[in-house]
């Protein structure tokens, strides 16, 4: 494949580049100083061969500055002649086309079929490698240099597969290796699970420990019960010498001071000290005859009080109630008396006042017809006919008086005006005093005055024929009908004429004025004649009341009413008395009839206890005393060693039980001091036993809890498991690396075996050549523990180390020469890419440059080669053998 | 005659687990589940209790298991339950290698030997209901088809086979050591109205006419014991239409999970959502349903953001403390040996360089079309056999997935180190 036409639209620095129509050669010379866009060239080749990378306008660094898309087109011939128009644009996606012929295939941002066979990767790196990644090659980058090379074929992307493996094997010797050499985490979970192992040891142990510890507590146990019921038998040997012998003799003693007591019926009743019982009843015989004595002297005094109460007294207090009402009534008598005057003298005052105001009003006297027919007017009738008929007489009045004035006086004068406003201010003013307390009359009159003004000053502003106003046919109705609608009011009550021809206000106020005298006349005169009933009526009373306590006619009511007060106090006094004396003398019979009776009751006491204790003593009373004395002193005692016993033993039935028994089998209850000692000798060893059977016991048992809670051979052989498990992944993981180092180092040399030998043979042609013979071979050879490159030549003993002090130009050499044979290698039998190479020639000596250069241009014949410089006369000794010299910044 | 047929208790059993707390729960739960048995057979008023075999690890049968034995035996003899059990290769019965004589109560019958022993069973009014007929292990290694000693049965009672054995073709014999092999030909042909069998852990019914029956372990012991444990419920009343039924008694279930589609799950919180809905969503986790206790065991596959992380130990340990603590399991196990990175490692294979190259050869050897050199048992720590079929075996093993790590570390990923 060649590169014919380059046509660069726009890539990084570089704008509408286009080399032209002829066909490149196969020897192109790139000159141009640095910075000129040598490296932008390669490129935007390489761009063209496989795409964009990265396929991003943002993401891609040769995108134009200035905004321009990244364009452009190259027209390759391929081996076999075929043309192929290739273009590329990289907008925000990356696109290109490819013709071949007529034919347009869309590339979209793949890389040229017939450049598949060599990754991009490697295409950067081999057929593209600088001056730069040459410079300064130290032994280890130049190690590097040759695994990529000769084990990545130059692939930039991949590490040293001998530093993958030396990792994946550290890796893996970190977890285990076959020798003990080191660290080694698989081995030390071994020692680990080792451990385990030795505590599983134990823990079997402990269960075998645990299971004699158990069989031989419950050998213990038994013992310790053997042991406890031998000692119960021995205990109950002791006991019975020292605890059932003096019960036993107890209980005998016990029964024969009940037998000496006699039967307990036969005590029954009689005192423990006879003598002193038949003195203390005898004394309560004497006792008791004293106090009936004193008991009937006691009556004397209340009898008297009881006596004193006569028939004036229950008289009085028979009618008490009413000479307590005739008290009481008595107490207000005198106030009556005092209130009917008074009323008395109101009620003729007011008659007399009454009979004053009637004579302003009548012709006659007020008898007590006119008064009852002067109380039945309806005042307030009366005062609204009377203003009625008042007005009607006003308004006539001012008729009158119109009619003279007009007569008299130019209508619409201003006099008439000044006239009309006088009056009705005056009688405003009237008005305002008759409200402000000027009584009625003059408020009658304001308002008849002001009435008059406001006609003049209407009539004054009213057309002229309306100023002569008729009297109305109501106001004339109303002036008739007045006097005679007061008069039917009065009807029946002698008025004075004058007083009913006009009637006026005066009329109705002396009409009201009677009306209330009468009225308040009447209302006294009807208390007055209450109260005088009222205290006849005492006075009646009091009279019969004195009849019927035979007080006599003389009294009064006021003395007989002090009489009366006085005896019944007194009477009251001696009732209350005979009645507390009547009390006592009843509680005086109780209490002697009680005495009466306890004196018979312990007189039958104490007849009775001296027949029972004459009886007991063959009828000597004192004998009958000492012997029922010492009967009940041995039943006493007996009772109280009963008790004791009891107390002293709550199990004493069992214990009785038990010394039947003992006498039931014939148990002998004389035992002396020697069985007794034994005996508790006996208890005593055992006991100790028991002590420390139990104690051996409580031991064990501590020893089983303990060993019980103690780790089991299971629960430690799951810790094993455990940690077998962890170690088998541990060494699964070692294997797996360890595995893959040793894959990668099979990898790596069945790659080197496949490639290196063509490799190698076709870089030493040409390092032969590029020598001129010095050199004829290029061999891999293990040094200090790696692959390393050797140089082989005629003039040399021993393989050259391709490594410092070897001259930089012939490292350079034996660089292209393995370069130029490994792009022969990689594109042999398909379709041949263009080389790159960056100042290939520069540490060149002259002789070696002479023949690298028409080395070149012999390969060119093959494979296009571009050879980027800076330097110019290298690029016209280039030119000299047929190269295109492109010159960077437009110069060809 | 009704009877409850356990099988597989190991009690006493060590359980490989992270925590001591876990550990010790599940060697609880298999006294729970026998206590649960116990109470079946009470509550269902059986006349006998029949154990076939690996009741417990003899080696490591404790004082304290002892005892909770004897009082669960005590406990079906106050009901009136005859217990038969017939030894395994757990608890074989030799004086050597068999488990120390008990003070079993009267209505235990032990057969610890290859003599058949026939057991008459009674019911509580004292007639005879049925007959075990047993076979034990007298010691760890019965290699005789102990099957051909039981007699033929005669009468017109039930009878029912008592033996710990392994029945060629069972589901989930090739997990186990060869013991005691028997036919089921012969089984089927022998008589019996029931065969109670133990040894393979996997609960099947071998033939059902007659019934031919592993209940399988009575609680999951790993991971491979999943699903529900238990004791089948056999009433043999009609011996021509025997009834089953399985009951569930293991408090403690055991599943696998597998998670693949990890692709999206760029962190570790996202990861736990992903397995918390995977788990919740197979019904296993339903939050609602009564479920057990569970032994979770999820296993991570393909390609992974998270690939450096899941790689790590610690942070496994992480992932399965907090999906432990989020799925209210009681615990969690994390596998990642199939998570590789987000590589295109087809794309990588076609590589003309030491990559390719290398992947290329992973698959070779996989394949068993390429071996590799200095690659022998020896160099392998984790190989403890001589056979070279187990050297290919556990060489494949290895390689796979390696073929991700390669590449991310021929490409200077980082690996997450050991």
């Amino acid at each position: 494949m060649r590169i014919e036409r380059i046509r660069v639209g726009a890539f990084g620095r570089l704008r509408d580049l286009d080399t032209g129509p002829g066909p490149l050669p196969g020897l192109v010379v790139v000159l141009g100083p640095n910075e000129a866009g040598k490296t932008t060239l390669f490129h935007f080749l390489t761009s063209m061969l496989y795409g964009f990378h990265p396929a991003s306008r943002d993401g891609n660094p040769y995108a134009p500055w200035d905004g321009a898309e990244p364009t452009g087109a190259v027209t390759f011939r391929l081996d076999g002649g075929t043309s192929i128009e290739v273009e590329r644009r990289l907008l925000s996606q990356p696109s290109g086309h490819m013709g071949v012929g007529e034919a347009v295939e869309d590339l979209r941002n793949r890389a040229l079929p017939w450049a598949e066979h060599v990754p991009l990767a490697v295409f950067r790196q081999v057929f593209a490698v600088t001056l730069s990644e040459m410079a300064g090659l130290d032994e280890e980058t130049w190690g590097r240099v040759q695994d990529r090379i000769l084990g990545s074929m130059g692939s930039a992307d991949l590490r040293p597969a001998r530093h993958v493996v030396a990792e994946l094997e550290e890796e893996a010797g970190q977890i285990w290796r076959p020798s003990r050499r080191g660290n080694q985490r698989a081995r030390e979970m071994a020692t680990q699970i080792l451990g385990l192992k030795g505590r599983r040891r134990e823990a079997a142990e402990r269960d075998r420990r645990l299971r004699e510890l158990v069989a031989e507590v419950e050998r213990v146990r038994r013992d310790l019960q053997d042991t406890r019921e031998a000692r119960q038998a021995a205990r109950m040997g002791v006991e019975r010498v020292q605890a059932l012998v003096p019960i036993r003799a107890q209980t005998l003693r016990i029964a024969a001071l009940r037998e000496g007591a006699g039967p307990p019926e036969r005590l029954r009743g009689m005192p423990s000290d006879p003598p002193a019982e038949m003195e203390a009843r005898r004394a309560r015989v004497r006792a008791l005859g004293r106090r009936l004595d004193e008991v009937q002297a006691e009556r004397a005094e209340p009898q008297a009080a009881v006596d004193a109460m006569g028939d004036t007294e229950r008289r009085l207090l028979e009618h008490a109630d009413r000479v307590s009402a005739f008290l009481a009534r008595h107490a207000g008598l005198a106030g009556d008396r005092d209130r009917h005057a008074t009323l008395r003298e109101e009620a003729q005052d007011l008659q007399r006042r009454a009979e004053a105001a009637a004579a302003q009003l009548l012709t006659s006297s007020l008898t007590d017809d006119v008064a009852e027919a002067m109380t039945r007017i309806p005042a307030a009738e009366l005062r609204e006919r009377v203003r009625r008929e008042q007005a009607t007489r006003e308004e006539r009045r001012v008729r009158d008086a119109l009619g003279d004035a007009q007569a008299g006086a130019p209508p619409s004068s201003w006099a008439g005006l000044v006239a009309a406003t006088a009056v009705l201010l005056s009688g405003a003013v009237l008005l305002a005093v008759g409200w402000g307390g000027g009584g009625a009359a003059v408020t009658g009159a304001g308002v008849v005055v002001a009435a008059v003004g406001a006609l003049l000053l209407v009539s004054w502003l009213r057309p002229l024929p309306s100023r002569h106003p008729g009297p109305s046919p109501a106001s004339e109705a109303a002036g008739a009908s007045a006097p005679a609608g007061v008069a039917e009011l009065l009807a029946g009550v002698p008025i004075l004429p004058a007083l009913l021809s006009e009637p006026s206000e005066a009329l109705a106020i002396g009409v009201e004025r009677v009306q209330d005298l009468l009225r308040n006349q009447g209302e006294r005169s009807r208390a007055a004649l209450l109260l005088a009933q009222r205290v006849e009526g005492a006075e009646g009373a009091a009279l019969e009341l004195s009849a019927t306590l035979g007080k006599g006619i003389g009294l009064d009511a006021q003395a007989l009413a002090h009489l009366l007060e006085r005896e019944l106090r007194q009477a009251q006094r001696v009732a209350e008395a005979a009645a507390a004396s009547e009390r006592e003398l009843r509680r005086l019979a109780r209490e002697e009839a009680r005495v009466r009776q306890d004196l018979v009751e312990a007189q039958a006491a104490l007849d009775e206890l001296g027949g029972c204790l004459a009886a007991a003593g063959g009828g000597d009373l004192e004998a009958g005393m000492r012997a029922v004395r010492e009967r009940i002193q041995a039943r006493d005692r007996a009772d109280q060693l009963q008790a004791e016993l009891e107390r002293a033993h709550p199990d004493l039935e069992e214990i009785r039980a038990r010394i039947r028994a003992a006498e039931a089998a014939g148990e002998s209850w004389t035992v002396d001091d020697d069985d007794l000692a034994r005996l508790k000798a006996s208890v005593e060893d055992l006991t100790h036993r028991v002590e420390v059977l139990a104690t051996r016991a409580e031991a064990l048992d501590k020893d089983v809890v303990h060993l019980r809670s103690a780790v089991t051979v299971d629960a430690i052989d799951g810790e094993i498991a455990t940690l077998e498990e962890e170690e088998r992944a541990l060494l699964l993981e070692r294997d797996r690396r360890w595995l893959l180092a040793q894959l990668l180092k099979e990898a790596d040399r069945r790659f080197r075996d496949e490639h290196q030998p063509d490799v190698l043979r076709r870089a030493g042609e040409h390092l032969r050549y590029l020598t001129d013979g010095r050199y004829d071979r290029l061999v891999v050879e293990e040094s200090a523990g790696s692959e390393r490159f050797h140089l082989v030549g005629p003039g040399h003993d021993a393989p050259v180390a391709l490594a410092s002090p070897i001259s930089r130009g012939t490292l350079e050499q034996a660089y292209l020469a393995l370069r130029l044979a490994i792009v022969d290698h990689l594109d042999q039998g398909v379709e041949r890419l263009p080389l790159f190479l960056d100042e290939v020639l520069v540490n060149w000596d002259a002789p070696r440059r002479i023949r690298g250069i028409a080395q070149l241009a012999e390969l060119a014949g093959a494979r296009q080669l571009f050879v980027f410089t800076c330097h110019a006369d290298i690029a016209e000794e280039l030119r000299s053998q047929g190269a295109l010299v492109l010159a960077m910044d437009g110069a060809r | 005659m009704r009877f409850v047929h356990v099988a597989d208790v190991h009690l006493d059993t060590s359980f490989a687990g992270r925590s001591d707390a876990v550990r010790r729960r599940l060697r609880e739960a298999s006294r729970e589940a026998f206590r649960s048995a116990v109470d079946l057979a009470i509550r269902e008023d059986v006349h006998a209790f029949l154990v076939a075999g690996d009741l417990f690890d003899s080696e490591r049968l404790s004082f304290s298991t002892e005892r909770f034995l004897l009082e669960q035996a005590h406990r079906l003899g106050d009901h009136g339950i005859t217990l038969v059990y017939a030894t395994g290769n757990h608890d074989p019965g030799s004086p050597e290698t068999g488990p120390r004589p008990l003070p079993w109560p009267p209505n235990v019958r032990v057969v610890a030997d290859g003599t058949p022993h026939r057991v008459t069973v009674h019911g509580h009014d004292g007639r005879a209901v049925g007959h075990v007929t047993a076979v034990g292990h007298a010691t760890p290694r019965e290699r005789e088809d102990l099957s051909r000693r039981f007699p033929r049965p005669q009468g017109d009672l039930p009878e029912v086979a008592l033996l710990h054995t392994q029945v060629h073709a069972s589901s989930g014999s090739e997990a186990h050591d060869v013991y005691a092999p028997s036919e089921l030909s012969f089984l089927i042909r022998a008589g019996y109205d029931y065969w109670a069998l133990g040894h393979v852990h996997v609960r099947q019914t071998l033939c059902d006419d007659p019934p031919v029956v592993y209940p399988g372990s009575l609680q999951g012991r790993t991971h491979t014991d999943t699903g529900p444990r238990g004791a089948y419920l056999v009433d043999l009343a009609d011996r021509t239409a025997p009834t089953l039924s399985f009951r569930a008694l293991a408090p403690v279930w055991w599943e696998t999970l597998r998670v693949g589609g990890l692709e999206e799950a760029d962190s570790l919180d996202r990861l736990e959502r992903r397995i918390a809905s995977l788990w919740r969503s197979s019904g296993s986790g339903d939050p609602g349903a009564p479920t057990p206790e569970w032994m979770l065991r999820v296993v991570l596959e393909g390609p992974s953001p998270l690939w450096k992380e899941l790689r790590r130990e610690e942070d496994r340990q992480l992932l399965a403390h907090e999906l432990r603590e989020l799925l209210g399991v009681l615990d969690v196990v994390v596998l990642a040996e199939g998570v590789h990175p987000l590589l295109p490692v087809d794309e990588h294979r076609r590589r003309t360089d030491v990559l390719g190259e290398a992947l290329r050869l992973v698959g070779a050897v996989a394949r068993g079309e390429a071996r590799l050199s200095g690659v022998e048992a020896a160099s392998l720590g984790s190989l403890t056999s001589e056979d070279p079929r187990a050297l290919e075996s556990l060489v494949r093993r290895l390689l796979d997935g390696a073929e991700g790590e390669l590449a991310a570390r021929l490409l200077g990923l980082d690996t997450g180190g050991a």
